[in-house]
């Protein structure tokens, strides 16, 4: 009976140890994770959190190990400014489209994962961080600058959208949050930059170096949300679009411009990068630094350094070859002369590569390939690495690769030892200076207030880097030109809004800003309908290619058939003899009817997935104008 | 009769989440074991089998199967970044916690079978006969929608309920009682065949089906949604009485696709709810193999022994716009890079009656139609094997036990195969036709035994 008692002492004891152990067994936490309860205590907690926000602002960006990859020539595809080689861009050709509007979008789901990460960082930042200092700070504006920046992404492609500003839980109201108008939107982007701007450091100081988003990246921010909320709504005003906000023109933004741009003018005055490198093109080489931390003008960019990166890379190699898109005339166009004067006033030859090149303001010669350069093969630095033997570009496309316009890009030529161009040691710029100073010169413009002065530190700083004429306000007044809204143009504004314009698109060409230009201007139906890209003047190539003696002199070893043009069967000129890279395509020949956008383009549709879940819920997400 | 009870928990549910009871029963009757049984003599096993279980399952599928165990607990997960620097070096980042999953607690798969054993003629014939339902409650289906403001996925829950339903059936018949030639002849056959089907009998949000990529209830699993093909334009009259595809130009050579709901556009629908396909119907076809079945013969005979093993599928049809049953790479300027599509032929004007529309990597060609829906039922010869046992006297001659060599074929071809692309199912299936097939083996042999 004492054994049995025992045995059953036992049992019970064993019951009770391991019912004990099992329940601290299960609730043990991963040993290689961080708990929320006790993260954000210091400030590497809040620095490695705002690192993994970085990825997500980056998308213009693409890499590849090793040697082969992508490069970001094709910023403006999709634009009036540069074309695929030989298809029309998609998004610009929607005859007989339904505007139904797609079930699910991508860019919507992105931006509301990327402020959810940045709402929780911004909600928790604090909770347990003993004290606050100057580092601490900076981490903390980072936060509000991503959030910013994903908002800044939704206010572009949808306007008005619905504003969370918390890490939402599943029960949550605000789920079925309505959209808030954009001008609502745009403030709280606006008072996120302003928080982005209190606390980050400048340039070069504290935690803002070496990549990292700073006071003068926020505060250019801060002018180009300005600028565009600010144009939005005044030109859409103006031309009573669907797209307008009521009761608005948009100057209350417009006005928040200058004083924004001025406290990076009492910093940056006139500093932005001159060093031209062995052509003595400042402006070309801008996008081939390697280091953007000493550089000055540039306040944003991804670091790019085989020393550092050793699993990717960014590959500039292609950047200035014939490996697809093309520039337009509608670009070629808009440059100034060499003495500061508007083609169409001009008296100046400008028909062949070399004539506009010599006869077109420095920027044209910095941003697009003339032959008078020679053979491409033989640039410095790039000798040996298999680029064409051939001062032209190739326009014949089944002669390789090619740039069916004739206008080959050469902004951001990355030369030197191949380990620069090939392997990633160029810096990408995001955000530089001069997009604040021509921020700054276009509010000023539209309300009225431009001065000389204004002008003075502003394009002509950027003017004078390459050369360039100044701008003369006066002058520019007395042109007898009138501007045309096919181009860009408003037709109503000013001689010195219209200037401003050509200076930006001409200045930020590929650098992605043209078609949220077009429109913010209310123009892009004016700009893109009826429009059928063209290139370069076809007989200079046809007297290039054909002539074999030219090719061999150049270097061509091969035989020179594979390259000479046939003119109206591997290329064809329109009227003018401008070539015409679509001129298979009926809508692009002579009489077609070109590109097309609908009105609603301006804006993408709400993806009606999410219609559709409001409505289950009894509320309401409005689509945008024009969509089904 | 048995009777089984288990009381499991798992770390990876919330505390109050994470216990379970699971019971189980199961009995079973021999019917010819009975005195009133008649017909002793021809059937002598009749068996009624029957049971009922319940268990758990911690591995929800929705949540990353086995490799999440701490779902209650909202962790920041940090990692290095490899091609990001910032401040001189790469970086290391600590990125949001998921939503933790309160609620979810076990599945509870319930299944209820009934199965019945025959043995007959003297044992010479074997039946067996299975049916099973598996219920699995509280299961976790794709998270309950929400507005994508919130910015992360949804929580799983135990959201939903599926069914599935099988039986499988075998018959085999052996003798060894009759001899050839004076020599005792030994051989058996055997058939077997079974099937099952899940659907959805439960899911929680989906009233509406308003949105896509859902459960609904009623949805069958491995259902082909598919568009209806008109076949390929063949010049310019046809295709200005086409409905086109939303935001693509079309050409002859182009499939053309049938406006099934009459909008006047071809898509998707608004979801992918089954009842809310746009121009896709719901077909009798399925995605999964169903009705395989299988049949083996083994006969022995004066030392000599042959087997064989021939299995198939009744009923399998997949569609795939993959690039290596289309013959054709991501350009329209690509060749087309297989003999076995280019014989299918591509679509000219000179070539009006090709199988396959034009060249080129045309999205809206590939759009999952009818017309070309691999059909992959099959019945193939999965091995023969022969063998002869060297007589014991002339083994024993040679100082050994035993001496025996065979010959045997795997994998030796389709009885019948009818999919316009020849590559083995399996793989087609699994990688659509990319990667290595099964390969087919001969072999002799010689089994010494000492």
């Amino acid at each position: 009976m004492k054994i049995y008692i025992n045995k059953i002492t036992l049992v019970l004891l064993a019951c009770i140890t391991l019912t004990a152990c099992s329940k601290d067994f299960l609730d043990r936490v991963p040993l290689d994770d961080l708990s929320v309860d006790t993260f954000f205590s210091s400030n590497a907690d809040l620095e490695i959190y705002v690192n993994g926000l970085y990825g997500a602002t980056m998308p213009r960006y693409d890499f590849q190990a090793g040697l082969a990859g992508s490069n970001n020539k094709g910023e403006d595809i999709g634009s009036d400014f540069m074309i695929n080689n030989f298809s029309p861009t998609g998004s610009l050709f929607q005859q007989g489209d339904s505007g139904i509007a797609p079930i699910n979008s991508g860019t919507w789901n992105t931006a509301y994962d990327n402020i959810r990460r940045t709402n929780f960082f911004i909600e928790n930042s604090t909770t347990n961080l003993g004290s606050r200092d100057n580092n601490s700070d900076h981490f903390i504006g980072e936060g509000y600058f991503f959030r910013a920046w994903h908002y800044f992404n939704l206010l572009n492609n949808f306007g008005g959208v619905p504003i969370i500003d918390k890490a939402l839980g599943t029960g949550d109201e605000e789920l079925f949050k309505e959209r808030n108008s954009r001008s609502e939107v745009a403030k709280f982007i606006l008072k996120d930059l302003d928080s982005a701007i209190v606390n980050l450091s400048w340039k070069g100081t504290g935690p803002a170096v070496a990549g990292r988003i700073n006071k003068d990246a926020a505060l250019t921010m801060k002018a180009r949300v300005a600028l565009f909320e600010g144009t939005w709504q005044y030109y859409h005003a103006q031309n009573a679009t669907p797209h307008s906000e009521p009761n608005s023109d948009g100057t209350t933004f417009l006005q928040m411009v200058e004083p924004t741009v001025q406290q990076l003018i009492a910093k940056n005055g006139s500093s932005i990068y001159t060093n031209g490198g062995i052509f003595n093109e400042p402006y070309n080489q801008l996008f081939a630094i390697t280091n953007g931390e000493s550089t000055p003008g540039v306040f944003w960019y991804r670091v790019y350094d085989t020393e550092i990166i050793t699993t990717n890379s960014h590959n500039f190699y292609n950047n200035i070859t014939d490996s697809g898109p093309g520039f337009t005339d509608r670009l070629v166009n808009l440059y100034l002369d060499a003495d500061g004067i508007p083609q169409s006033l001009s008296a100046r030859p400008l028909t062949t590569l070399n004539e506009k090149g010599q006869n077109l303001e420095p920027r044209f010669k910095q941003t697009i390939w003339t032959p008078d350069r020679g053979p491409m093969n033989l640039l410095p630095g790039r000798t040996s690495q298999g680029d064409s033997p051939f001062r032209y570009p190739n326009i014949k496309p089944t002669a390789g690769n090619s740039t069916s316009t004739g206008y080959r890009q050469w902004k951001g030529a990355v030369l030197g030892d191949v380990t620069r161009y090939r392997a990633g040691t160029a810096d990408d710029i995001f955000i530089r200076y001069a997009e604040a100073l021509l921020a700054m010169a276009e509010a000023k413009a539209i309300l009225g207030t431009i001065t000389q002065s204004d002008i003075d530190v502003t394009v002509n700083v950027l003017r004078g880097r390459v050369g360039a004429p100044a701008m003369n306000l006066n002058a520019i007044n007395s042109w007898a030109i009138s501007y045309s809204a096919t181009e860009g143009f408003d037709p109503s504004g000013t001689n010195i809004v219209n200037e401003i314009r050509r200076e930006r698109s001409i200045e930020f060409v590929n650098e992605g800003f043209r078609i949220n230009d077009l429109k913010r201007w209310a123009i892009f139906e004016s700009a893109i309908n009826g429009y059928r890209p063209k290139g370069a003047h076809l007989q200079e190539f046809l007297d290039y290619f054909n002539d074999p003696a030219q090719l061999i002199a150049d270097g061509l070893t091969g035989s020179a058939t594979p390259f000479q043009i046939t003119a109206d069967v591997d290329v064809k000129a329109d009227p003018n003899g401008l070539i015409n890279p679509f001129f298979k395509i009926p809508e692009f020949i002579e009489g077609g009817q070109g590109y097309f956008v609908d009105p609603r383009s301006y804006l993408n549709a709400i993806p009606s997935s999410q219609i559709d879940l409001y409505g289950e819920n009894g509320t309401t997400l409005t689509q945008n104008p024009g969509w089904n | 009769m048995e009777f089984n009870g288990r009381y499991d928990a798992t770390s990876r549910f919330r505390a109050d989440k994470r216990w379970g009871f699971f019971p189980s029963f199961s009995g079973a009757w021999n019917v010819a074991k009975e005195n009133f049984w008649p017909v002793k003599d021809v059937i002598s096993g009749f068996k009624i089998r029957g049971s009922w279980a319940t268990s758990g399952n911690a591995n929800v599928n929705a949540l990353g199967g086995d490799n999440n165990f701490y779902l209650f607990s909202p962790t920041i997960p940090v990692n290095q970044v490899n091609n990001i620097a910032l401040g001189g070096s790469t970086i290391t980042a600590a990125r949001i916690p998921a939503i933790v999953p309160e609620t979810l607690t076990w599945e509870k798969p319930t299944s209820i079978g009934i199965g019945l054993d025959v043995l007959a003629f003297n044992n010479r014939l074997e039946l067996n006969y299975d049916w099973y339902q598996r219920t699995t409650r509280d299961q976790s289906g794709p998270p309950n929608p929400l507005p994508e403001v919130l910015g992360t996925t949804p929580p799983a829950t135990n959201n939903s309920e599926s069914e599935t339903r099988g039986w499988e059936v075998s018959v085999k018949w052996q003798d060894q009682s009759f001899s050839v030639l004076g020599k005792p002849f030994k051989y058996s056959l055997s058939a077997r065949m079974n099937d099952y089907v899940g659907y959805v009998t439960k899911y929680e949000h989906n009233g509406t089906g308003a949105i896509g990529g859902q459960w609904t209830p009623g949805e069958v699993f491995g259902q082909n949604r598919l568009y209806t093909s008109n076949g390929i334009i063949q010049n310019g009259t046809q295709l200005n009485n086409i409905v086109p595809h939303t935001g693509t130009w079309i050409y002859p050579g182009d499939l053309s696709i049938q406006d099934t709901n009459g909008d006047g556009v071809i898509n998707q629908g608004n979801g992918g709810v089954w009842y809310s396909l746009g121009d896709r119907t719901l077909t009798d076809s399925y995605s999964y193999p169903r009705y395989r079945y299988g049949f083996s013969l083994t006969a022995e005979w004066n030392n000599f022994n042959i087997s064989m093993n021939a299995d198939g599928v009744g009923h399998w049809k997949r569609f795939s716009g993959n690039q290596y049953i289309w013959g054709q790479g991501g350009s329209v300027f690509f060749a087309p890079f297989f003999k076995e599509t280019t014989d299918l032929g591509y679509w000219t004007a000179n070539n009006p009656g090709a199988f396959l529309p034009r060249n080129g990597y045309h999205g809206k060609n590939r759009l999952p139609t009818d017309q070309y829906l691999l059909n992959l039922a099959h019945l193939r010869i999965r091995n023969i094997r022969l063998g002869y046992n060297i007589p014991t006297h002339l083994v024993q001659k040679m100082g050994l036990r035993s001496l025996n060599v065979y010959a045997s074929g795997e994998n030796l071809g389709f009885i019948f195969y009818k999919s316009f692309i020849k590559l083995d199912p399996q793989l087609l299936a699994a990688s659509s036709g990319e990667g290595y097939p099964p390969s087919r083996t001969f072999s002799l042999g010689l089994n010494i035994g000492l």
